[in-house]
């Protein structure tokens, strides 16, 4: 177990009290506190794409920041021309990233590793459906254009999904331990927090099962590994200047989604803000997955 | 009369037949560490000592707890928690005597028990009285988040803080994999008594596993619990024993 498991423990006792104590947290304190979390470590962790990208490469600035928001644009229009498609590439996409943060550290050097950080990030994802499908129906079902992606949530797709994508994630991890990819303490670390995934999301809801997941295991762990690279990289980076480094993107993306929500106050739109908020994140987890993906390829070398 | 009592136990009373296993398996398991304690090498002598306390003296309060149970159809809170306070400070004792070797101090072993002592406590005033009666929450919150303190202090030290340190200063590959063996029992096998705790009557987690089935889960982890806790300890004596043969 190491800190940041702790303090993720920490978290679901400390919710499990609320809970008891109150029954429920209301859907307006579920969201304010989660954003809150999102927004001090969700937002930042993709805010350093730049630095990450342009530190030993041979891309210059211009072509990178051009790539970075080709791909933005590319991929925000596919949402408008096949957006059940860019839902659920989106998925694979999450899927893959999450999978990949999970298990790059463990610099597993075969040829299926990248299909093992998709099954782990599939079986994230569909253990998460799984548990609150009913949730997130009702959710998707109270907007027009978010509606027709219900079809996701179908039960016989999740439960599938969700067997199939679990019992593969532990013969890959059965197969790693076997071919001593991974040692013992690996193995037996990677399946207790997958069980505690699964107790979490069954017993919270989908909103703060999520962020929990997002912020206290992704994130921060990404953060955490970001600082470290850094920190070797320009020798001695103090933790204030890493911070400093983090602020422009964060609130740069903090100022659209604020804009977004000002505008559609004041104007009628014809997207909701649910739709809006997923083809945003969408659009910036594809180049993120991309800065992502060589940022682990560095760091292994090092 | 205890023929009586046995021939009236229903076939599906899981509550009554763990009760059973759990006196009978803590008791035998006794038996093994007080006759192994021959085995191994004296500086080891304490540790199964100290197992075989554990399991013993949760042997005594499951012949107590399973006759309460039997007669009164209900759980045995008040043994249990005496069980408890009597036998998790001693499973501390066990990671101070690990690691007594790799330095640990005398401070070290009255904090593992001031937390484990306060951790039950706290845990028996939030589950034992209740002032605002059965479907009342406010109190059973507090204590068990005071209680929670003391089982996370454990889990710190054991996983990150001043044991597991030890135990990676300890220069034994055997008492390092047994402290980090000893650490699973603390993270997954103590973690069943706060669910356990969130599920009595107005509890969070009632509605998931009724109060009643809780027994079972209590009798099962109990008995993992203190049995291999003292195995894994046993194990790592009879290692680092016939180290000590091998060298001299």
């Amino acid at each position: 177990m190491n800190k940041l498991l702790f303090i993720y423990i920490i978290f679901c006792y400390l919710l499990a009290s609320i809970f008891t104590l109150q029954n429920s947290i209301s859907i307006e304190n579920q969201l304010i506190g989660c954003l809150s979390l999102i927004i001090l470590f969700g937002i930042p962790h993709g805010a350093i794409d730049n630095v990450l990208s342009l530190s030993e490469s041979n891309l210059s600035k211009k072509s990178f920041y051009s790539l970075y928001l080709l791909s933005m644009i590319f991929y925000a229009a596919l949402w408008f021309i096949v957006p059940l498609f860019s839902f659920i590439f989106f998925l694979f996409l999450s899927s893959y990233h999450f999978g990949e943060s999970q298990l790059s550290n463990y610099n597993i050097k075969n040829i299926f590793s990248k299909i093992i950080y998709l099954v782990w990030g599939i079986s994230l994802m569909s253990t998460l459906f799984f548990y609150n499908s009913n949730e997130l129906i009702i959710l998707f079902n109270n907007f027009n254009d978010t509606s027709k992606f219900n079809i996701i949530f179908d039960y016989l797709l999740l439960d599938t999904l969700f067997y199939f994508s679990n019992a593969c994630f532990i013969l890959s991890l059965i197969f790693l331990k076997i071919q001593n990819y991974i040692n013992r303490q690996i193995f037996n670390s990677e399946l207790f927090q997958i069980l505690l995934l699964h107790i979490t999301f069954y017993i919270f809801p989908v909103i703060i099962s999520f962020t929990l997941y997002f912020v206290f295991l992704h994130s921060i762990k990404v953060l955490v590994q970001e600082y470290s690279y850094l920190e070797k990289k320009f020798n001695g980076l103090s933790l204030i200047k890493f911070i400093r480094l983090l602020v422009p993107f964060t609130l740069l993306a903090l100022f659209f989604f604020i804009l977004f929500i000002l505008i559609s106050n004041y104007y009628e739109l014809n997207i909701s803000l649910l739709l809006f908020s997923i083809i945003g994140i969408s659009v910036i987890t594809l180049p993120h997955s991309i800065s992502m993906t060589n940022f682990y390829n560095k760091l292994n070398k090092l | 009369m205890l023929l009586n009592v046995i021939q009236t136990i229903a076939p599906d009373n899981y509550v009554a037949f763990t009760f059973f296993i759990g006196y009978i398996a803590m008791l035998a398991a006794s038996v093994f560490f007080f006759v192994e304690r021959n085995s191994v090498s004296e500086k080891w002598k304490m540790s199964l000592l100290v197992s075989g306390l554990i399991t013993g003296i949760a042997a005594v309060h499951y012949y107590y707890m399973r006759d309460y149970n039997l007669v009164t159809g209900d759980s045995p809170t008040f043994f249990r928690y005496v069980d408890w306070i009597l036998t998790v400070p001693l499973m501390c004792v066990e990671f101070y005597l690990l690691t007594r070797l790799a330095g640990a101090t005398k401070s070290l072993l009255w904090k593992l028990i001031f937390a484990s002592t306060w951790m039950l406590v706290c845990g028996y005033i939030g589950e034992a009285f209740n002032p605002g009666g059965g479907g009342a929450t406010s109190h059973s919150v507090l204590w068990g988040v005071l209680s929670t303190l003391g089982y996370l202090y454990i889990l710190h030290s054991v996983w990150l803080g001043e044991v597991a340190k030890l135990s990676e200063s300890s220069g034994s590959e055997v008492v390092k994999k047994g402290v980090r063996a000893l650490g699973w029992f603390v993270l997954v096998g103590w973690a069943i008594y706060p669910i356990g705790y969130m599920c009595m009557d107005g509890g969070w987690l009632s509605g998931i596993m009724s109060p009643d089935k809780i027994d079972v889960w209590y009798n099962l982890a109990d008995a993992i619990n203190k049995i291999g806790f003292g195995l894994v300890v046993y194990s790592i004596a009879v290692a680092e024993s016939n180290k000590e043969i091998a060298k001299s």
